[in-house]
């Protein structure tokens, strides 16, 4: 069978199939994440039905006012948010940098809230397993925020450069991203002011 | 045309191979342990029905796939297609019956013994707090106020159950997680740090059984081994006795004004010390393992009712020496606090 | 038969010192799946030395040749490498290569991805190595690396960790790219029922992946927590548990297994229907099982714990573990019904991949004395369980990799490897393989425990102990016989053509070894067997013109 001639239109049309592939991609990513902070998760609740006060009694409970404010302004990103996805499905960008550059205020200020808010903790991170669970995941939490806020930084830059009007993942995945970092934050406001007893 | 070789020849040696590995399968039921206990004879025989049904499963694929090696072999200058057949679905639907059966008649029989060998005996007359740690087994005999203990790297704990009565073990770990095994009981569980495990067997033969801790624990995992006797009750109470007796019989010659004593491999390099009572005495205690822990400690009886003497627990290799109290003659018991009965001696006062 | 001519541009010979670079900065599929595999090999090597090694400090009661120490590193890095920097690389390369073949796409969904993903496989494996170089040697504490023990050791053990976590992210990474690869970057016509079989395994593999590898990241970063940073999540005096620890590892260590095995089902799933010249025969129970067994695997982790105590609900587990049987006994019939009735060529590839159906039968069988927890009690931690896991992953796994490299290597180079050495190898191995792991059954019945460096003249192990050591041996040399095969094979230069062993997947349609962009132009896709398609009916083409043929 000879093939001089290649048949380059069909593989176009598959790469254009393959477009959003990095929502995909992320989508898997974010379950890979979850099933990092469900071993966390299950810890802390196997820790929790064993202790009789939580947090234990010799752990002061964390100031409240700061973190949550921290989740409220988190949770609030999530419009923002939601409007940049908005805004590359079908408006094709317009509008989209100001609402990554709101969503960006946002998460910078989940950070410094959370930063300000756990600066004097009366409790170190040796002082027990409320203490190791308090200090690994809230500190993986933030890390996972402050990923987040380098993502928007970085989809910011290709909106500013006009690429959003183009292509639509980067901003799809960012968003899916983000809301896993939301629900991620707000689970663990439950898990350490919520859920105490 | 290549690849259409491959006369008779293989399939024929496949057949030899694969009957060669079936002798050795059709020995290995006879290896196992008979089980010196009721229960444990209860895994040998389920041992014996897997192997029967596994056996069979085994016996069964092997000769379907040399059958078909040796029949569907592409003879020579055979140039044509098979059937192209790409499975019906009963039958497909069938191979997932076959092993949802074998499951299913395999699965009663493990249930049934894994009950009676987890029935923990609500009477047990002998109660043994076994402890593992680093690399020794020491067992305390809570009825008896008996402990005995091996010395590690010298010599292993040889403790005595008496026959057909319901034993109770309570496994615990001082620091890594270790594992009580008894092959020949067909018998191991963890001792856990934080967390006791319990289990309770009834021996019913005579003998000595070899075990050894199972679960990796460390440098010398594979010197962490025991000797469980199984004998007659008569001799049971003799061995309570003597063992009691034995720990303060043991003498040496005094050191008035210094006694040095020295760790080395998780074990002192004697089991008696002696001095003279009414003579300031000073110890050294020489710490030859490097990173380990060791202390000092004298109490009244292996019973540690009463403490009257202890150092401060430092690292190897170094040493450290102290004033000891002045103490009435007498034996006294010593140990190392860290490693307990397997670092231990007897302390011996001499009157002046 | 190929429907891809070869380009003159892609043939040219570039100057050495750029062909080099070329293949360290590539993101070509194919160059990242050989290096895959190379690198794989190369760590084979290294982790075989180590068995060596060890089996050598058995063969004789309280040997000296290696120190109690030396003995507890060289076995915690034998497991390592073995499990994470042979045997899943091994498949992950395959995959690479023949994935995107498969399906007929160009590339992987992300190419610079990939790359990335196999680089940081060297760098976790060398960080892993280095433990051997450092004060403290390297980490000791088994490739479980069990809490307390493993809070104790010294900086080996903190690079150990460090290491898979790189490894464990690299195959994350990797496992993404298969997934949306294989979901969005199809051929037309190439349906998910149509996919090859090695295809689907690569999919569920990456699916545990993507699931089950994050988890014992947890448990690594809380390890390495408890060592450097004073946290307590395993240290019960504290209020962690022991039980925190082995459940999360073994969450994660079950669903690995099957990431060790399922690929080369994949690959022995492709081999049998060509040898036999027949279609899979029942290829939607085949689908159905791998993704029984992928969910399924994830229910049944605490089989390795039934002697800890920790766990209350045995029969749970018991049941959940000897469920897994029934789907992995479904391929079983399905190879056995490819087979049946047939004309099987007993090519090396074939060799190979009917040795691992018998060999992987055992070990799977091995696997039902200790999922039941009774049993259990008198076997775990013994040499029974060291006999399992080499049956299902030695073989197993490396059996259906060897099956891979002669089916394969055609493809990636376009020459043959030799038959006669290839035979060889194979009835060496398998002797070797057997003499080596069969009697460790024996031993463990015999209550030999796993893991000891020393164990007394009175116990009798010894001759068996011989025998292993011997059996190991062999093993080597069968390797050597290997090495010297594919030297001899690439000297010879025995031409393949682009579809040497009439085959059936799409990899075979272009020419071997393929163009960088694979395909000029896919056959049309039909059926799970488009090349086998093409190839009917170019038969009756070729048939009708002459007039003549049935
Ligand atoms: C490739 C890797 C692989 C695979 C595929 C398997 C497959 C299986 N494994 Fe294995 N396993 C390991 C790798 C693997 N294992 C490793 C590495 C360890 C040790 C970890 C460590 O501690 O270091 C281990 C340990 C291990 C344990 C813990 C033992 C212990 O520590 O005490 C158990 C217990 O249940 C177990 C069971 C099984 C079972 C039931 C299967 C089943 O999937 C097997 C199913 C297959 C068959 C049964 C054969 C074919 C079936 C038929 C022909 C159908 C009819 C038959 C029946 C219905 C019975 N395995
Ligand atoms: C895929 C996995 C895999 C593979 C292939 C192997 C292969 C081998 N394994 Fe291993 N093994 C494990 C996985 C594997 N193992 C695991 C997970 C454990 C548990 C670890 C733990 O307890 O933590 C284990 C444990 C283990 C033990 C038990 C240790 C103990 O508990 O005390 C033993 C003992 O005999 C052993 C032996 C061998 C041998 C002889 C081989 C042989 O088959 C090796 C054959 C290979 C070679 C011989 C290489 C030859 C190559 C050359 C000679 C070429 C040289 C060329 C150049 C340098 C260019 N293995
Ligand atoms: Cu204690 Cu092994
Ligand atoms: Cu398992």
């Amino acid at each position: 069978m000879s093939a001089r001639a290649v048949d380059r239109a069909e593989f176009d049309a598959r790469a254009v199939r393959g477009t959003s592939s990095s929502v995909m991609a992320m989508v898997l990513f974010v379950a890979s994440e979850t099933m990092f902070f469900i071993a966390f998760f299950g810890i802390y609740a196997a820790v929790y039905s064993q202790q009789p006060a939580w947090p234990p009694l010799k752990i002061p409970l964390p100031d409240m006012g700061l973190p949550t404010a921290g989740v409220i302004v988190m949770a609030v990103s999530v419009i923002p948010m939601a409007l940049v996805v908005r805004s590359v499905r079908t408006r094709g960008g317009a509008g989209v940098t100001k609402w990554l550059v709101a969503t960006l205020v946002l998460g910078v200020a989940f950070c410094v809230l959370q930063i300000a808010g756990y600066s004097s903790l009366g409790f170190g991170i040796n002082d027990g397993i409320y203490a190791s669970l308090f200090y690994l995941m809230n500190g993986l939490g933030l890390a996972h925020v402050i990923g987040g806020v380098v993502f928007l930084v970085m989809v910011s830059q290709q909106a500013a450069a006009g690429e959003l009007a183009l292509r639509r993942d980067p901003a799809e995945a960012l968003a899916v991203y983000w809301l896993f970092v939301v629900a991620l934050t707000i689970a663990l406001y439950v898990a350490f002011f919520a859920a105490v007893s | 045309m290549r690849g259409l070789r491959g006369g008779p020849s293989s399939p024929r040696r496949v057949a030899v191979i694969a009957a060669a590995l079936l002798v050795p399968l059709a020995l290995a039921p006879g290896c196992a342990y008979q089980g010196i206990a009721p229960t444990s004879q209860k895994v040998h025989d389920l041992y014996v029905t897997i192997f029967v049904l596994a056996g069979a499963v085994f016996t069964g694929v092997i000769l379907w796939l040399l059958f078909s090696l040796v029949a569907f072999r592409r003879r020579k200058g055979d140039e044509g297609q098979p059937p192209q057949r790409e499975g019906r679905a009963p039958i497909v639907v069938g191979f997932f019956l076959i092993g949802l059966a074998i499951v299913s008649l395999l699965f009663p029989f493990g249930e049934r013994v894994l009950a009676s060998v987890d029935a923990v005996n609500p009477n047990p007359q002998v109660n043994i707090r076994m402890e593992g740690f680093q690399w020794e087994w020491t067992a305390y005999y809570q009825g008896e106020g008996l402990v005995v203990t091996g010395k590690t790297l010298k010599q292993p704990l040889v403790f005595d159950v008496p026959v057909d009565e319901p034993i109770k073990m309570t496994l615990v770990s001082r620091d890594v997680m270790h594992e009580f095994f008894v092959p020949a009981l067909l018998f191991m569980r963890n001792a856990i740090p934080g967390h006791p495990n319990v289990f309770t067997f009834t021996p019913t033969q005579l003998g000595t059984f070899p075990g050894q801790c199972a679960q990796f624990c460390g440098l010398w995992h594979s010197r962490m081994s025991f000797v469980m006797r199984v004998v007659s009750p008569i001799d049971y109470q003799a061995w309570v006795k003597a063992e009691k007796e034995a720990v303060l019989k043991v003498t040496c010659p005094a050191h008035p004004g210094n006694v040095t004593i020295t760790a080395k491999n998780i074990s002192w390099n004697t089991n008696c010390l002696s001095i003279v009572a009414g003579q300031p005495t000073t110890i050294t205690v020489v710490n030859d393992d490097a990173g380990i822990n060791h202390n000092f400690a004298i109490f009244d009886s292996p019973d540690r009712h009463q403490k009257f003497f202890q150092t401060g627990q430092f690292a190897g290799v170094a040493s450290h020496t102290d004033q000891l109290p002045t103490l009435p003659p007498g034996h006294y018991y010593f140990q190392c606090q860290v490693h307990g009965p397997a670092m231990s001696g007897v302390f011996i006062v001499n009157p002046a | 038969m190929a429907v891809t001519e070869v380009r003159e541009e892609a043939m040219a010979p570039s100057p050495r010192g750029g062909r080099i670079l070329e293949w360290l900065t590539t993101t070509d599929h194919k160059k990242i799946g050989i290096m895959y595999l190379v690198n794989s090999f190369i760590f084979f090597a290294v982790g075989g030395i180590l068995a060596l090694l060890m089996r050598t400090q058995l063969a004789q009661p309280d040997n000296t040749f290696l120190s109690a120490h030396a003995y507890n590193e060289v076995f915690t890095i034998h497991g390592t490498i073995m499990i994470f920097l042979v045997i899943f690389p091994f498949l992950a390369g395959f995959g690479n290569y023949i994935v995107p073949l498969q399906i007929g796409a160009l590339d992987m969904a992300f190419p610079r991805v990939n790359a990335l993903s196999f680089w940081l496989l060297p760098v976790g494996g060398l960080t892993i190595l280095s433990g051997f170089f450092v004060p403290g040697g390297a980490a000791a504490a088994g490739w479980t690396a069990y809490v307390p023990l493993s809070t104790q050791g010294g900086t080996g053990q903190d690079l150990w960790i460090l290491g898979l976590m790189v490894v464990g992210t690299a195959s994350i990474l990797g496992a993404i790219n298969f997934i949306v690869t294989i979901l969005r970057m199809r051929a037309p016509g190439l349906t998910m029922m149509r996919l090859p079989a090695f295809t689907w395994a690569t999919l569920s593999t990456s699916l545990l992946v993507v699931l089950a590898t994050p988890v014992v990241t947890a448990a690594l970063v809380m390890l390495l927590s408890d060592r450097r940073f004073g946290t307590t999540f395993f240290d019960p005096a504290h209020g962690g548990s022991v039980g925190y620890y082995l459940n999360t590892f073994w969450f994660f260590g079950h669903p690995e297994v099957y990431m060790l095995i399922l690929g080369a089902w994949g690959i022995v799933s492709e081999i049998i229907p060509v040898f036999a010249g027949k279609p899979l025969y029942g290829y939607k129970g085949l689908v159905l099982a791998f993704l029984l067994v992928t969910a399924l695997s994830f229910t049944v982790w605490a089989h390795h714990m039934f002697t800890t105590g920790l766990i209350t609900n045995l029969s749970f587990f018991s049941a959940t573990t000897e469920m897994i049987s029934v789907p992995t006994g479904v391929l079983f019939f399905v190879w056995l019904g490819t087979l049946w009735k047939g004309k099987i060529r007993f090519e090396v590839p074939m060799l190979f991949a009917l040795g691992f159906i018998a060999m992987f039968l055992i070990g799977g069988i091995d696997g039902v004395w200790m999922a039941s927890p009774a049993m259990d009690y008198a076997i775990h931690d013994t040499f029974w369980v060291v006999a399992h896991i080499h049956y299902v992953l030695f073989g197993g796994t490396i059996f259906g990799v060897f099956a891979g490299i002669y089916f394969w290597f055609p493809k990636m180079s376009g020459i043959y490897l030799g038959d006669r050495l290839g035979k060889w190898h194979f009835w060496l191995m398998l002797i070797g393989f057997n003499l080596t792991f069969f009697p460790m059954h024996i031993l463990g019945i015999r209550g030999m425990p796993r893991r000891i460096a020393l164990y007394g003249p009175t116990r009798g192990w010894t001759f068996l102990n011989q025998l292993s050591t011997l059996g190991s041996y062999l093993i080597a040399i069968s390797i050597i016989v290997f090495l010297v095969n594919l030297f001899l094979s690439v000297r010879k230069r025995r031409r393949a053509g682009d579809d040497p062993w009439q085959a059936n997947t799409l990899e075979w349609a272009t020419t071997s070894p393929p163009p960088a962009y694979n395909f000029d132009r896919l056959p049309p896709v039909r059926s799970n067997r488009p090349v086998y398609d093409a190839r009917m009916k170019a038969t009756a083409a070729a048939d009708g013109a002459t007039g003549g043929g049935s």
